[in-house]
């Protein structure tokens, strides 16, 4: 069976192109190699691969391009790596991989793809299973392929932490917030910014996670006085657009022994941030001008404050609320109907790795530092405060980097990157991306004119490095602005992305992803700047609602089982069912807001057949989602003149499933409006009689 | 302001379209096609009302298919079933159907009046819509966005009056309850008669 199995591999290592050739046609399968990204769209449609070999950590944008090209196929990946750490696993079941080998490619791997094209190949082909699904579901099986063993974790010391225990490959435990299970293996894996931790390793090399020796015990936060930290009391941004509530929590968290800084909205707070480094951020999420979540998102979006963490008070306590807060990349979210207490037990758990930090550095102790816990600016702006000297050393699965600094201003940097040693401001910067990384500050004098010298102030340094990536970034988006019509649109992310986005940033989108107008049209219409503008843009990329372009697989073989690579038919049948309720409510009833309301509709319903949905239900969805009900039930009506969605008269007593037929009702009612008995009596009845709306079968629509 | 029902339950639920048109509830207990007709046309004169009433707020769609989409938007909303096709040279298809029971319909024009000639155009498209059979009766709506609808439609009454058209057996009749509008009745070549309410919506 092996002699027909056909394996693509993209890489542009010739060395490893060739083993893998040898190897792999050796075992009797038909290798094909690709070096050219720009080609593999092409090569993949032509040669039907049954598994894609490519390395995850290619230099340059070769693989992520080629990720982005292949998230649609039908083919399986399956990545090379030459470093196996917690991180890059992670990342690569992220992007839909259903296997993970680490470099160099030898022979026992061969036999590893053989019998992972078996097992494929036996997973049931039906299924109506979402990407995040799928994600979770190649974890579990990859885990019990390497009979992985351990706790992986995420957010450590969070309280969006969450833990998946493994036994002997089996999953034993997984829990993140209330989900358990396999619910929160699917959360846990679809954090975004999230720091995974890896306490086991997959039968191979790799170097298990220093952890932090000055680590907390669980549950332990520290308290400060605020007569003690004069000089180093970490500095907060509360924000607000209440001025009450904000002199409220502004004056807990003085008291508390926190520099308090205000801010009005997200606006006046990513201002803020911007000009003068923070600990810390409290901030509420409704705001006007910019509400908390697009000040995350900018502040996310930027270098200067990108590790800055933020714990978001909401009005609401609502758990789908917090999920997205998690996955949006705050580290707390809160009710503001707590305690003040609580609000600065959060804002100390939250920095509580920095102040351990700082209080080491205080006593010029040796400090273990992890950077996702407490920031490399952070960390080198603390050593600037404290006029620290002494050799800041880091590593991860990229390369090595240090930083010599003296009375708290750096002196030289050199990294080793991937065999290459950079020295000086390039080094520097390459510390700053490498997010992940961990290592040691020790105290001690160091070489002030050495190779790399900086001979620049820590904030000019930080400064001039995050100008460096930030524009780097503009620059590629830049580009795939150019390219922009040239992108691809995912169904399912662009109408999540509608239905969450504010109202402005979905005329954005729309104006973008469906009238392909220009970019500068777009600003000019919309009335916002051309950064705003390309900000916006950068969002639908990250979110992966834009892309490039997909695969020109039309002429896909209609007998192949479907993979876990693509979208499952039966979403992609969801889906197209979605759009047709959509563009039938755009044609009958116009843009808006009937457009957006029944595209909420069809994604509350899940368009599942046998839905339901009451009068009660839909007004209660209007307040929810910021819609009129009139227009809600309106819509209601529409879908429902079209088939979409089918009245029923049900008898309301709970000793009785009976349905009423529409013409049963219009009978009763033309009774009841010849004279008064009648029309009490109708009322009698009518009120022993519920009105629903229900899903229908895709063959009634 | 409407208040939404608070439960679930039927009574609660045609009271609240009772409230968005008196008219829904006939066109729900309509027992026949006869009665359709007049309950539809009370629906169509119920949101020809909250049209006028908005107008200079719809004014600004000045085209198709913005009127006609308006007309549907208020015959659902009393949850009357209602059906917008593509728009034509300016004319749109428009069908209303029992909410209940289907095989009852009637269909419509809609357009912004240009004149009787254009009118004439949409009475023809209308009947040769229900020249395949059912319904008896159709309606055909303008929108006038200029000042005079009375003047015109009075107009347009004279010249179907003295032209006959499209086989019309008898000289327009009022409409009992809609101000302004008239009645045709018009001969197909099976024999059918097939009846037609013009009937204006006045924007300016």
């Amino acid at each position: 069976m092996t002699g027909a199995r056909r394996i693509l591999v993209f890489e542009q290592d010739e060395a490893f192109l060739r083993a893998v050739e040898r190897l792999m046609s050796g075992a009797g399968m038909r290798v094909l190699l690709v070096r050219d990204p720009a080609q593999l769209t092409a090569q993949v449609a032509a040669f039907q691969p049954d598994l894609i070999l490519l390395d995850r950590a290619a230099p340059g944008t070769a693989a992520s391009e080629a990720i982005a090209l292949l998230r649609d196929t039908r083919v399986p990946l399956v990545f090379v790596l030459a470093n196996l750490g917690e991180r890059e696993l992670i990342r690569a079941l992220q992007a839909h991989a259903v296997e993970v080998l680490q470099r160099p490619f030898g022979g026992e791997h061969v036999q590893q793809l053989v019998q992972l094209m078996d097992e494929l190949a036996r997973r049931p082909t039906s299924e109506n299973i979402t990407w995040e699904d799928q994600v979770a579901r190649n974890f579990v099986d990859l885990a019990h392929r390497h009979k992985l063993k351990g706790t992986l974790m995420v957010n450590r010391g969070t309280p969006f932490e969450g833990r998946m225990v493994l036994k002997d490959g089996a999953l034993a435990r997984a829990e993140y917030g209330p989900l358990t299970g396999t619910d929160a293996v699917r959360e846990i894996l679809q954090m975004e910014d999230g720091q995974y931790e890896l306490d086991a390793s997959l039968n191979l090399p790799h170097p298990k996670i220093a952890h932090s020796a000055t680590e907390l015990e669980p549950g332990r936060t520290l308290t400060l006085g605020a007569g003690d930290t004069a000089d180093v009391r970490p500095r907060l941004l509360a924000v607000d657009d209440e001025p009450h509530l904000l002199a409220l929590i502004s004056r807990f968290l003085a008291s508390a022994g926190f520099d308090v800084t205000t801010a009005v909205d997200g606006v006046d707070a990513v201002d803020k941030a911007r000009k003068s480094p923070f600990d810390l951020i409290v901030a509420d999420l409704s705001m006007p001008r910019m509400d908390g979540w697009e000040m995350l998102k900018t502040l996310k979006a930027d270098h200067r404050t990108s590790e800055l963490p933020v714990v978001f008070l909401s009005a609401h306590d609502d758990y789908r609320e917090a999920l997205r807060a998690a996955r949006a990349g705050a580290h707390d979210y809160l009710s503001k109907t707590g305690h003040s207490q609580q609000v600065v037990s959060a804002a100390l758990k939250t920095i509580t790795p920095r102040l351990e930090t700082m209080f080491h550095l205080l006593v010029n102790e040796p400090v273990e530092v992890r950077t996702p816990a407490v920031g490399l600016q952070w960390f080198l702006r603390a050593l600037q405060r404290l006029g620290s000297t002494g050799t800041l050393s880091l590593e991860d699965s990229w390369g090595r980097y240090q930083v010599a600094v003296s009375g708290g201003q750096p002196v030289s940097a050199q990294a080793a990157v991937q065999q290459r040693k950079v020295l000086g401001m390039p080094a520097f910067v390459r510390m700053m991306v490498a997010g992940a990384a961990q290592g040691r500050f020790v105290f001690g004098p160091v070489q002030e004119n050495g190779p790399g010298a900086l001979g620049v102030s820590m904030d000019e340094l930080i400064g001039r490095a995050c100008e460096s990536l930030n524009a780097a970034e503009a620059k590629a988006t830049e580009q795939k602005l150019a390219s922009a019509t040239e992108l691809d649109l995912d169904p399912e992310l662009y109408e999540l992305f509608c239905r969450i986005a504010p109202a402005r940033k979905v005329a954005f989108a729309r104006a973008v992803c469906e009238r392909k107008m220009p970019m500068a049209e777009v600003a000019g219409s919309l009335n916002i700047g051309p950064e705003q503008a390309e900000d916006w843009f950068r969002e639908l990329l990250r979110r992966e609602v834009l892309m490039p372009p997909a695969m020109g697989m039309g002429a896909r073989r209609p007998d192949r089982p479907w993979t876990p690579n693509e979208l499952h038919p039966e979403i992609v049948k969801r889906t197209d069912r979605k759009r047709a309720i959509v563009d039938h409510v755009r044609t009958q009833l116009g843009e808006d807001p009937w457009v957006p309301i029944a595209s909420e509709l069809a994604t509350v319903l899940g368009l599942t057949p046998g839905k339901e949905l009451t009068f009660p239900d839909l007004v209660k969805l209007a307040a929810e989602r910021g819609f009129k009900w009139q227009d809600v039930h309106l819509v209601v009506e529409r879908l429902t003149a079209s088939g979409a969605l089918q009245r029923r008269f049900m008898l309301a007593r709970a000793d009785v499933l009976s349905e009423v037929p529409a013409t049963e009702v219009a009978l009763r009612l033309a009774g009841a409006l010849g004279d008064d008995q009648a029309r009490q009596e109708w009322e009698r009845w009518a009120d022993g009689v519920r009105v629903i709306w229900r899903t229908s079968m895709p063959s009634e629509t | 302001m409407r208040t939404p029902p608070q439960t679930d339950r039927l009574s609660e639920y045609f009271a609240y379209l009772r409230s968005v048109s008196p008219s829904a509830l006939r066109v729900w207990a309509a027992p026949g096609e006869a009665e359709l007709f007049a309950a539809v046309e009370g629906a169509l004169w119920d949101a020809v009302k909250r049209i006028e009433a908005s107008a200079k707020q719809h004014r600004a769609l000045q085209q198709q298919p913005g009127f006609p989409r308006l007309l549907v938007q208020m015959l659902t909303s009393a949850s009357i079933f209602a059906n917008a096709g593509e728009t034509r040279d300016g004319y749109t298809d428009v069908g209303v159907r029992h909410p209940a029971e289907p095989a009852y319909a009637t269909l419509g024009e809609c357009l912004v009046y240009q004149g009787g000639e254009r009118h004439r155009a949409a009475c023809r498209r209308l009947l040769d819509r229900c020249a395949s059979g059912r319904p008896a009766r159709g309606f055909c709506l303008e929108f006038f966005v200029d000042p005079g609808m009375p003047e015109q439609l009075q107009a347009l009454r004279a010249e179907l009056a003295a032209e006959k058209p499209f086989d019309q057996v008898d000289a327009p009749a009022d409409h009992p309850e809609i101000d302004g509008a008239f009645v045709t009745a018009h001969r197909l070549p099976r024999g059918a008669v097939v009846e037609l309410l013009h009937l204006g919506c006045n924007l300016s």
